[in-house]
């Protein structure tokens, strides 16, 4: 499925840490289907499937980047074409009303990203996924989002 | 019950019933002019004359008008009453030459030998008209002017009618069809054209939709019925021997609850006049492959007669064009719309049953023919040479000397072709039927681009919506023909049944449920639901009273997609499988 081996920190080349939470009918489809279809993708991405793109809480982009990531992908289905006939739009309202205030959290909004990817485009998923690993690498380590904020908080939330 | 013979036959009749009227029963024909059903008898034509041999004073009398009474005996093809009969009828056939009924009467009873000078009238005076007009519909627009040779029907003062509704219920009944309702007044005659045969005749304001109708009973057009415009009329009511007329019947929305829904709302053909290069709507000899289905049906407007429209000649020779506006993906739809290849082989085949000399052209784009002995249909059309099939698009149609030029592309023999054709055959896109929207957002189904509804898996879900319990049949689902129709609707008649006929549902288990220990009923959770599944519970104490109303999601309808759960500020919805809890934990995995 990878064209890169991924690399363990602080080995010779630093990766970015991308996540990316999928909805199951559309975009995780797709990412399958990219596999099926032997289309390679950076290995950086890391994928956490949800039922729906309106199933994403704006806490666990938060939770992403407290773990350490430098990335964060919410992909669903297109506007219109959403499995529960309007998650993706409450997702789209949501997450967009959400990045406006990531500034004012004190994250780069530049960090997190939305996309809409069907179970029939795998070569979109592809290229997607090539795009925003290049945009991270750019982008370096993400260390400025203050730790020390979300420290206290348990992994049992 | 009064008892009398007719014919030798005997019979009973009730009280009011005519000589008529218990003949008719008895299925004796007695010819008539002047009667209507629904109007009271004057006995003006003397056609319906029948014999009293015995039971009263003998003689002959008009059996429209004359009451059954008790011990008759009457005689209604006797030679006295033939006699009287051919003596009204050379009078009446010498005074209306023109009227078609009179002159087939005349013939049956040898009345065309009366050796007067004829005159040019249609009408016979019965009157109908008049009685109609004043007992029926209630205007009294028409009455009888002048005398003697004079006497004639008219409006008063030979003027334009200021009361006429313009009905045409004076034409309708005229026996003779001498009735212009133009000279009456000034309202045009409004035609009522019939949906069913797409508008090609007209139809009556109570009317049977099409003929296998389910069920197949008549139907009152509101806003057509004289009844409803002005409170007149009432003939049908009149008429009916089951009393099954009433007007005060109103719309009535009914409330079933049901386990399943099957969506079979079928499709219609796209307009083609958007294309105005073939013509549609401007010239009458270019039709839809509909408009040509109904001319070529025995049950249709013209009975199966397949005449031109604009002059009413045979079309020798006929151009079919596939593909208007499907498989066009800049100026239409860019699907391929499936039956018109089909449809229209048949409909070549029906042509040269109608023109044995007829020449019939199909320009096409590719012969589609996939199904079960599809392609052999279509190669015996073009092997037995039923039709000309040339491979290209047609540019223009255009008139020229009273035929249609047909102007298109030979792309295998090269070159253009001109067609001079007496009728142009088009097969418009088909496209699901107006509305569906509405109704699948009501459905809270899903459509796609062209508003064909969507199945929840192409391959293995082809008849099942994304909604539980809402399933599709049909050409809802994209164009198809009738077999794989009544493929589908079988394939959704038993999903529906293996939903409703188990005594218990089975669903997925990843569904969102409700923490009623931290839910405080604000039901901003509703509002995002695209199932409905929240419902309202009402939290009890001991003593029976109502504490609480919570959430509560209703595990038959929730999909779990958990858009509740995000919306939730006491976080007190989750989607089992999919719980905060567990997406954290996941976020912490996978960034070790």
């Amino acid at each position: 499925m990878s064209e890169e081996k991924p690399k363990k920190d602080g080995q010779d080349k630093w990766e970015p840490r991308i996540i990316a939470f999928l909805c199951n009918w559309c975009s995780y489809a797709g990412a399958d289907l990219a596999g099926m279809s032997r289309f390679g993708y950076p290995a950086p991405i890391r994928v956490i499937k949800v039922p729906c793109s309106g199933r994403v809480d704006p806490l666990f982009v938060l939770r992403s980047f407290e773990q350490g990531a430098d990335m964060v992908l919410v992909s669903g289905c297109h506007p219109g074409d959403c499995h529960y006939t309007s998650g993706n739009y409450h997702a789209r309202r949501k997450l967009l009303a959400f990045r406006e205030l990531l500034t004012f959290l004190g994250i780069d909004p530049r960090r997190f990203k939305i996309s809409w990817v069907s179970a029939a485009e795998g070569g979109k998923w592809s290229s997607l996924v090539a795009e925003v690993t290049e945009e991270a690498r750019a982008l370096g380590p993400y260390k400025e989002f203050p730790r020390s904020v979300s420290e206290g908080v348990s992994d049992e939330g | 019950m009064i008892k009398l013979t007719i014919n030798g036959n005997e019979a009973e009749a009730a009280e009011g019933q005519t000589i008529l009227d218990v003949a008719r029963e008895l299925s004796i024909e007695i010819p008539t002019l002047c009667h209507h059903k629904a109007i009271p008898p004057t006995g003006a034509c003397r056609i319906c004359v029948v014999e009293i041999t015995a039971g009263a004073r003998p003689g002959l009398v008009p059996a429209c008008a004359y009451p059954a009474q008790d011990g008759l005996e009457i005689q209604t093809d006797s030679e006295r009453v033939r006699e009287s009969r051919r003596m009204t009828l050379q009078l009446l056939e010498a005074r209306c030459p023109e009227a078609k009924v009179i002159q087939e009467m005349a013939a049956e009873y040898g009345a065309l030998d009366l050796p007067l000078e004829r005159k040019d009238e249609k009408c016979i005076m019965c009157g109908l008209c008049v009685r109609v007009c004043k007992e029926i519909i209630g205007p009294a627009a028409t009455c009888f002017a002048g005398r003697g040779p004079e006497r004639e029907i008219s409006t008063p003062y030979k003027l334009l009618s200021e009361v006429c509704i313009g009905c045409g219920a004076c034409a309708f009944v005229c026996p003779t069809e001498a009735i212009d309702p133009a000279e009456f007044c000034s309202i045009a005659l409004e035609k009522i054209p019939n949906e069913f045969n797409c508008g090609l005749d007209s139809r009556t304001p109570v009317y049977i939709p099409f003929p296998q109708a389910v069920p197949n009973k008549p139907v009152i057009d509101r806003e057509n019925c004289i009844h409803f415009r002005t409170g007149g009329c009432g003939a049908c009511k009149t008429v009916c021997p089951a009393d099954a007329i009433d007007y005060d019947m109103e719309d009535k929305v009914v409330e079933e609850e049901v386990g399943a829904i099957v969506v079979a709302t079928g499709y219609q053909l796209m307009d083609p006049a958007v294309y105005e290069e073939y013509g549609y709507g401007k010239y009458p000899d270019v039709v839809t492959s509909m408009e040509f289905e109904r001319m070529v049906s025995a049950s249709g407007p013209t009975g199966g007669g397949l005449h031109r429209p604009s002059n009413g000649e045979l079309p020798k020779t006929i151009v079919f064009l596939q593909c208007i506006g499907s498989r066009q993906e800049t100026d239409g739809k860019p699907y391929c719309s499936k039956i018109c290849c089909m449809y229209t082989a048949k409909h070549t085949i029906l042509y040269k049953h109608k023109v044995h000399d007829g020449q019939a052209f199909v320009f096409y784009m590719d012969v589609r023919s996939g199904g079960k002995n599809y392609e052999d249909f279509v190669r015996r059309v073009v092997k037995e040479k039923v039709a000309t099939y040339l491979r290209g698009r047609v540019s223009k149609v255009f008139p020229r000397g009273g035929k249609l030029m047909v102007r298109g592309a030979d792309t295998l023999g090269g070159g253009q072709v001109e067609i001079a054709a007496d009728m142009v055959v088009l097969a418009p896109a088909v496209v699901p039927s107006s509305g569906v929207q509405e109704l699948a957002q009501k459905l809270r189904i899903g459509y796609d681009q062209h508003d064909f509804l969507l199945e929840a898996h192409p391959k293995l879900r082809p008849v099942e919506t994304n909604t539980a319990g809402v399933f599709l049949a049909g050409a809802c689902h994209s164009p198809m023909d009738i077999p794989e129709s009544v493929a589908q609707a079988s394939a959704a008649a038993s999903k529906a049944l293996g939903l409703v006929t188990h005594e218990r549902l089975t669903r997925e288990p990843t569904i969102a449920v409700v923490d009623e220990l931290t839910c405080n009923g604000c039901f901003e959770c509703e509002n995002v639901c695209a199932y409905k599944a929240i419902e309202r519970k009402e939290i009890l104490d001991k003593d029976g009273v109502v504490t609480a109303v919570l959430a509560h999601v209703n595990e038959g309808l929730c999909q779990g997609c958990g858009a509740c759960g995000v919306t939730c500020r006491s976080k007190s919805l989750e989607v089992e499988g999919f719980r905060d809890l567990q997406l954290f934990s996941a976020i912490s995995a996978i960034s070790r």
